[in-house]
């Protein structure tokens, strides 16, 4: 047995990554330390491995140039340390080693210290009865505690084990080999040294850590809700509605799947208002809870399959959709699934859920979607496989009171009876391509003597869409429409090219602002022309601009009355088709089945 | 008194059903030698023109070749139940081989005890090789980094490393048993039904089992071999028919904990 390890570490080892060297120096100083009980940096280095480690095996006694020599005392080791060297050094063969090695032999280096300082943690067996994991390899790669011993060893994880003798076994297969010469193919020689997987531990191999994954479902869901993100979209909040009448309305237990998101990187979801529903419901993180391989729609399909809600609902999850479209004939035969799809894009631009996943998805799952234009355009394109139905919830408002009606009302009132007023727009939305942030730049070209003000997070900088202009104001983004300060704007405009059912239009309708849309998506099943300004997007940017323009040009003729007409009706259609009794009574219908 | 019956099942096999045959040619006669009563079957199910041939030239010492036409492999396995003599059963696959001592440890295993007898019994090793690996071929005794084969260790389902819910993401057990006709005759294997996207005769066979209460256990000293195919292998059709394990009406995992 020996009693104290010399270490030689490298000051520059590109092999480790440096927040393990950091680690593994300062175990070293710390080692060091409680071995002499003085400063290590003030401390002679130890001067030959033999003299402290006289029964390392295969010790040579070498050292190597520009390296700083460190040791560490055997007594400072924890239990666990001890009995991994322990049992390193009693299956170490310093010759085999550097025969197996020959650059370790050709640099004479010492065999065992090169294992320690290199070895080790650049993943070199010495022995196939014992296979030692380091680094991030011994925190994923099948390390079962059941099936390995873990250690941290001078700062770094390592996992190790000891296999069973396998002579019986591989004699069996060598009895083989005279009846199929491919039983040799890998090398008769490497046959038991080949890689080892224990059954119970399988899915590591998909790095699956199916424990975690188990252990954090609290209880059986009635409802799965997938969504790949917890953040301010209106997919979200769209989600988060839903589940807020599963819960409220029905008292189901609801597991929310977030399939792409950490709880780290949707930290502060639990601040937007929109998905206050959620909190009802358990919330499992994906990336966090199924282990690095968590993308994988084959166990995302099994782990659907094992835990079998009534309902399953995909909202936006290419891991779910990708699950139900490989094996949703399976997993419908004990749930009723709903795929929700919006948009189909622009030309496909983007790849929206809505031009990829229905005619994989159709045959299995009730197509969701919260406008009648994306719904009827499902059933025209997808009618033989929507065999499971195509069906539409209008999104959900919250309905504005009377007393900001007044208020609003007045306030546009005094601004137009103003002729001579500067007219000011105001623009919402992410700030991107199919936003029509270019036709939303012409438009400000054209009308250079009115202002118009920009909400919205940006994809990419406003240069770039040509939003640089003196009469155009970035002004961040929006917390809340509900309590905006609109009392200084003439209208809303909305520019996009493609979408479902726009929430921020319906927010804004509530506000009682003028609205000059452009007619996307669902906007006229819930408007009419005598409630909003709608503008059809032509071909062109500049042709889009110059219906806008003219839009504009109608509205800000309009005399107060003509206004007020106008945005009374447009917030009354809205809370007829969207308010929240009459969303409860839509997610009624199209869930009736499960909930009877 | 028959004390096992080994049934190989076939169907489009060709050559590897060479290997296959003189495998258990050896497995059988080594029981036999060892005093236990061993029936030897065949079951072909919907076989193509090249197997039929290899059985009917490297199989004539089988006790009985059964031809069936259901295109799928739990009904075939239901087709050698049924026809078995055996007190045990034991399954091969057309396209695999087997250790000499898989039949003498696994009825040694089995016989200890009455609990033992009622147990399903596996390999404890599983040799994946690939032949792909001639190209990644090893002189010495590490394998290639790249190598395909592998090793894979069954554990007993009620050992302390066993997880019961991990079986409802993989399968744990490999098809070819161990067991008694009569849990045979209790749990038939169920047909594959890629109209309802359900299949996996051999997972769904395990989790029942499991679930029901029957101990699957290991062989101690036993392998299989089974082939790794690029194309054809069960497991990669099953994918691309997108199925899914049958799973019994109260098989739900535990949750909030880790089960053991």
């Amino acid at each position: 047995m020996f009693r104290k390890i010399h270490i030689q570490k490298a000051v520059q080892d590109e092999s480790i990554p440096m927040k393990s060297l950091k680690t593994f120096r300062l175990s070293f100083q710390r080692a060091i330390n409680k071995f002499s009980g003085a400063d290590p940096a003030s401390q002679p280095a130890p001067d030959s491995l033999g003299l402290l480690n006289p029964g390392l095996p295969g010790h040579s006694g070498s050292t190597l140039t520009g390296v700083a020599n460190r040791s560490f005392d055997y007594d400072t080791l924890d239990a666990a340390e001890k009995e991994f060297i322990d049992l390193v050094s009693s299956h170490f063969n310093g010759d085999l080693y550097l025969r197996r090695y020959p650059d370790v032999a050709a640099a004479r280096l010492d065999p065992f210290k090169h294992w320690l300082e290199y070895g080790l943690f650049e993943g070199r067996p010495f022995n196939p009865l014992l296979t030692v994991l380091s680094g991030e390899a011994a925190r994923m790669n099948g390390c079962d505690a059941q099936f390995w011993n873990k250690l941290t060893f001078l700062g770094v994880p390592v996992a190790y084990r000891l296999k069973n003798s396998m002579d019986n076994v591989v004699a069996q297969i060598m009895g083989q080999t005279p009846f199929e010469p491919t039983i040799l193919a890998p090398g008769a020689l490497c046959i038991p040294s080949l890689r080892e997987f224990d059954a119970p531990n399988l899915a590591d191999r998909r790095n699956i850590d199916t424990g975690a994954i188990f252990s954090a479902v609290r209880e059986r869901p009635d409802m799965v809700i997938c969504t790949p993100f917890l953040c301010a979209g209106g997919a979200e909040k769209y989600a988060a509605d839903i589940v807020d009448v599963f819960v409220k309305k029905w008292n189901k237990k609801v597991l929310v799947l977030v399939t792409e998101q950490s709880q780290e990187s949707a930290s502060g979801w639990d601040r937007l208002a929109i998905l206050d529903p959620l909190k009802e419901a358990q919330i499992i993180h994906c990336p966090d809870v199924f282990g690095p391989g968590y993308n994988s729609p084959v166990i995302f399909a099994r782990f659907l399959n094992s835990i079998r809600p009534q309902t399953l609902i995909v909202n936006n999850s290419k891991l779910a959709l990708d699950a139900v479209a490989d094996y949703g004939r399976g997993l419908s035969t004990s749930m009723e699934i709903f795929c929700t799809f919006f948009s189909m894009g622009l030309n496909g631009l983007g790849v929206p859920n809505g031009t990829r996943y229905p005619q994989r998805c159709m045959p299995f799952s009730v197509a969701l979607t919260d406008n009648g234009r994306m719904a009827t355009s499902l059933a025209k394109l997808w009618g033989p496989l929507a065999q499971k139905g195509v069906a539409t919830i209008p999104p959900r408002i919250a309905c504005s009171g009377e007393a900001i009606v007044e208020e609003q009302i007045s306030a546009l009132s005094g601004r137009f009876q103003n002729s001579s007023r500067v007219k000011r727009w105001l623009w919402v939305s992410r700030i991107e391509a199919l936003k029509g942030a270019a036709t939303l730049a012409r438009l400000a070209g054209i009308r250079s003597k009115e202002r118009f003000d920009l909400f919205g997070p940006v994809t990419g900088d406003l240069q770039q869409y040509g939003l640089d202009l003196p009469n155009i104001s970035y002004r961040g983004i929006v917390d809340d429409v509900l309590t905006m300060e609109l009392s200084q704007y003439d209208g809303f405009i909305f520019t996009s090219k493609c979408e479902g059912m726009p929430n921020v239009v319906l927010e804004m309708s509530q506000r009682c602002i003028p609205m000059v849309l452009s007619d996307v998506g669902g906007l006229r099943e819930t408007f009419t022309d005598e409630s909003v300004l709608f503008v059809a997007n032509e071909e062109s940017d500049e042709q889009t601009a110059l219906l806008f323009d003219n839009r504009l040009e109608s509205l800000g003729a309009f005399d107060p009355p003509q206004v007020e007409r106008l945005v009374r009706l447009a917030r009354a259609l809205a809370i007829e088709k969207h308010s929240p009794e009459a969303f409860t009574s839509s997610v009624e219908k199209v869930f009736a089945l499960n909930h009877d | 008194m028959i004390d096992i019956t080994v049934t190989v099942i076939f169907h489009r096999e060709g050559a590897y059903a060479i290997p296959a045959l003189s495998s258990m040619r050896l497995l059988t006669d080594r029981a036999r030698a060892s005093g236990l009563n061993v029936e030897a079957r065949a079951v072909m199910d919907r076989p193509d023109d090249m197997t039929l041939k290899i059985v009917a030239e490297r199989g004539n010492w089988l006790d009985g070749i059964e031809e069936v036409s259901f295109g799928d492999l739990g009904l075939s396995r239901n087709a050698g139940i049924d026809s078995a003599q055996g007190r045990f059963l034991s399954f091969l696959d057309g396209d695999d081989l087997w250790g000499e001592d898989w039949l003498v440890n696994a009825y040694r295993a089995a016989t200890l005890t009455e609990e033992a007898s009622k147990a399903i019994w596996h390999p404890q090793y599983l040799y994946y090789f690939s032949a792909d690996d001639f190209d990644r071929h090893s002189v010495n005794d590490q394998p290639h980094p790249a190598a395909g084969s592998f090793h894979f260790v069954h554990h007993p389902s009620n050992s302390k490393g066993f997880d019961r819910n991990a079986l409802f993401l993989e399968n744990l057990y490999s098809a070819n048993g161990f067991a008694l006709k009569k849990l045979h005759l209790k749990y038939p294997y169920k047909k594959k039904d890629t109209a309802t996207g359900f299949g996996v005769e051999d997972w769904s066979w395990n989790i029942e089992t499991i679930h029901a209460g029957v101990h699957h256990q290991v062989v101690a000293d036993t392998v299989h071999l089974i082939r790794l195919k690029n194309i054809g292998s069960l497991g990669i059709q099953n994918g691309v028919e997108g199925l899914l394990p049958h799973l019994p009406d109260n098989a739900f995992p535990t949750f909030g904990q880790v089960t053991h």
